[in-house]
């Protein structure tokens, strides 16, 4: 364990944070359950890395491969729309299907970019060679599509994609094709996933056609993880509350292993994780030890308003009845 | 002006039967014109609201809105030209966004959607305006989420997010079944004024008879898909909810005495 170990996990926080902000964009704002992410996001590294091989240039390749990722997003989205078939399965054939797709792409299960430029030394060359220049454009990525996404949110259409997660039949009813929403949702979700896909390839050296497993149990821990931590009331705070996931849910990893956890242990403590975090409200409701008022506390209310709750209600109502 | 031809819709009911739950409707609205439906459970009332805003696509007939055959069109098409407020308060509106961002999302209604800002300085000046009318003190909080308004509050806002942009037409389902008494007496006061002032074509759905004679300028009774009574003019200015409340015996008493036919 070393300072330098300690900004790596910093770094591939902030990589993994993009990979939050999609997955927020599906889970949170569409409310759908996408596992199209465990496909997107080696299918971002596996295009990237297999462009960068073959000779285009880094950004290039960076930019294909979150059109890529729209793509497979797509996908899904069209499958569950058109095709009515239920949200989960449509993104777990898509990640299945991806899978094959990811091998065709590299035509074998890794790529190696060692002595390849990249988008790292791309940037050395132009003269940006600094001890923390991973940490730098990890750092820029992250904060640009955190306020892309926020500005995104408050356009028309982002409003209209808000309200198809929070209430489909109101906003068609407004006039807004929902299936398009959600399609448009997941393509975008699963481009910046890929974006992710393809930066990771970049920084780790290689692209893995096993490298998306549990991506999707990485995104949720992180958004679950920064929303227990930032109240998400406004976009701004979810935002900032998955990305803050992302790098606290690395740090987490990194003192696990500190602390002697096997790596092949880790997939066990993060499901652990995300299943105490979404069972949270349920446990607390069952396990509460607090059994309503008692009856001194009953009446120190009741004499904290000498009119009564009763009557002080029903002297509002008037004003703020509805 | 909303014509239906010959509006049928049917639902499956399991063992290769079907439900007639809109039975070859023959309906005009004319323009302005305010219209309560009423009927008992079953009637028909909520699919035919349905069939009109373009949540069921009917199986046989023809709908037409202003001289537009919108019959094929799709719901969220139709919504340029219709206005919805649901039965349940918590279905008009988005609960995790703000006041302003689902007026704005109204204030769009039907039109095309872009990336410049949803809620503008100018938008919440004029949401300010049509909220201050209410007395609900609204239009201080454009702020707040609406999931954290009561539920006269939240109906009053569907009900300004339904006809702000004055669609040609304006359909209500029990908008106010689901609030006490005197929440539902003010949602209805903003229905007139607001359905008055603009001249707003409306079908209202209501199991208040009172105000099914009373609100609006024609009355409808559904029974069993179809349209069994239709009352406007004097014919109507006279009803009592008495005479009303007899016609539904009468219509059901028909049924009875079937029944017993079926039995025999
Ligand atoms: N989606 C559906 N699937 C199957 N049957 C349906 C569906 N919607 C309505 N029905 C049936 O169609 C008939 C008419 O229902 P509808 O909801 O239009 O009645 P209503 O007049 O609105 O009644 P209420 O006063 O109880 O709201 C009922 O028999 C109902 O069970
Ligand atoms: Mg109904």
């Amino acid at each position: 364990m070393s300072w330098f170990a300690l900004s790596g996990s910093i770094e591939q926080g902030l990589a993994y944070g993009v990979l939050a902000l999609g997955v927020y964009l599906t889970f949170r704002v569409l409310q759908f359950a996408d596992l199209t992410v465990d496909g997107s996001f080696p299918l971002g590294a596996a295009v990237a890395a297999t462009l960068i091989v073959s000779g285009t240039s880094p950004i290039v390749a960076i930019l294909v491969a979150f059109f890529a990722g729209m793509l497979a997003g797509a996908v899904t989205g069209l499958m569950h729309t058109k095709m009515r078939i239920a949200g989960l399965l449509a993104s777990i054939l898509t990640m299945t299907a991806l899978y094959s797709v990811n091998l065709r792409i590299m035509g074998r299960p890794n790529v190696p970019l060692l002595r390849q430029p990249t988008l790292f030394t791309n940037l050395s060359d132009w003269g940006f060679n600094h001890p923390l220049q991973a940490l730098i454009v990890f750092g820029v990525l992250v904060v640009v599509v955190k306020l892309g996404i926020d500005w995104f949110l408050s356009t028309e259409i982002g409003l209209a994609m808000r309200a198809t997660g929070d209430n489909p039949a109101m906003i068609r009813s407004l006039g807004v094709d929902t299936d398009g929403m959600i399609v448009l949702g997941l393509a975008f979700s699963n481009g910046l996933v890929a974006l992710a896909g393809a930066m990771m390839a970049q920084y780790q050296g290689y692209a893995d056609v096993g490298m998306g497993l549990g991506t999707i149990i990485t995104g949720l821990a992180s958004v679950i993880l920064g929303h227990a931590l930032i109240r998400p009331s406004t976009v701004f705070r979810a935002t900032l509350g998955a990305v803050i996931g992302a790098v606290l849910y690395r740090l987490a990893i990194y003192f696990a292993l500190g602390a002697g956890f096997a790596p092949t242990d880790l997939r066990i403590v993060t499901a652990a994780i995300v299943v105490l975090a979404l069972a949270g409200p349920a446990l607390k409701e069952r396990f509460s030890s607090r059994k309503g008022p008692t009856d001194q506390e009953l009446d120190a209310l009741t004499q904290a308003s000498p009119s009564g709750t009763v009557s002080g209600s029903a002297a509002t109502a008037g004003k703020e009845g509805m | 002006m909303l014509v239906l031809e010959k509006v049928t819709k049917t639902f499956p009911v399991g063992g290769g039967s079907v439900k007639v739950a809109v039975n070859r409707v023959d309906l005009t609205i004319e323009k302005g014109q305010f219209v309560t439906v009423i009927g008992s459970n079953g009637a028909g009332k909520s699919t035919l609201l349905n069939l009109i805003a373009g949540r069921y696509l009917p199986d046989r007939g023809r709908i037409v809105l202003d001289g537009v055959d919108i019959t094929r069109w799709s719901e969220h098409r139709r919504a340029r030209f219709i206005g919805r407020v649901f039965q349940d308060p918590l279905q008009g509106t988005a609960a995790s966004m703000t006041i302003e961002e689902n007026l704005s999302m109204a204030e769009r209604r039907g039109q095309r959607r872009t990336l410049a800002r949803g809620v503008t300085r100018s938008g919440r000046s004029r949401y300010r305006e049509l909220l201050a009318p209410l007395g609900l003190g609204l239009e201080s909080r454009l702020q707040s989420e609406v999931g954290l308004l009561s539920g006269g509050q939240r109906q009053s806002l569907s009900l300004i997010m339904a006809t702000m942009t004055r669609p040609s037409l304006l359909l209500l389902d029990e908008h106010t079944a689901a609030l006490d008494p005197k929440t539902a007496k003010q949602v209805l006061d903003l229905t007139t004024r607001i359905v008055g002032e603009y001249g707003l074509t409306t079908l209202m759905v209501t199991h208040n008879l009172e105000h099914a004679l009373r609100i609006g300028d024609r009355t409808i009774m559904m029974h069993e898909g179809g349209v069994v009574l239709d009352l406007s003019g004097p014919e109507r200015t006279r009803m009592t909810v008495q005479d009303l409340l007899q016609e539904f015996t009468r219509v059901r008493g028909a049924d009875l005495l079937d029944d017993r036919l079926l039995l025999t």
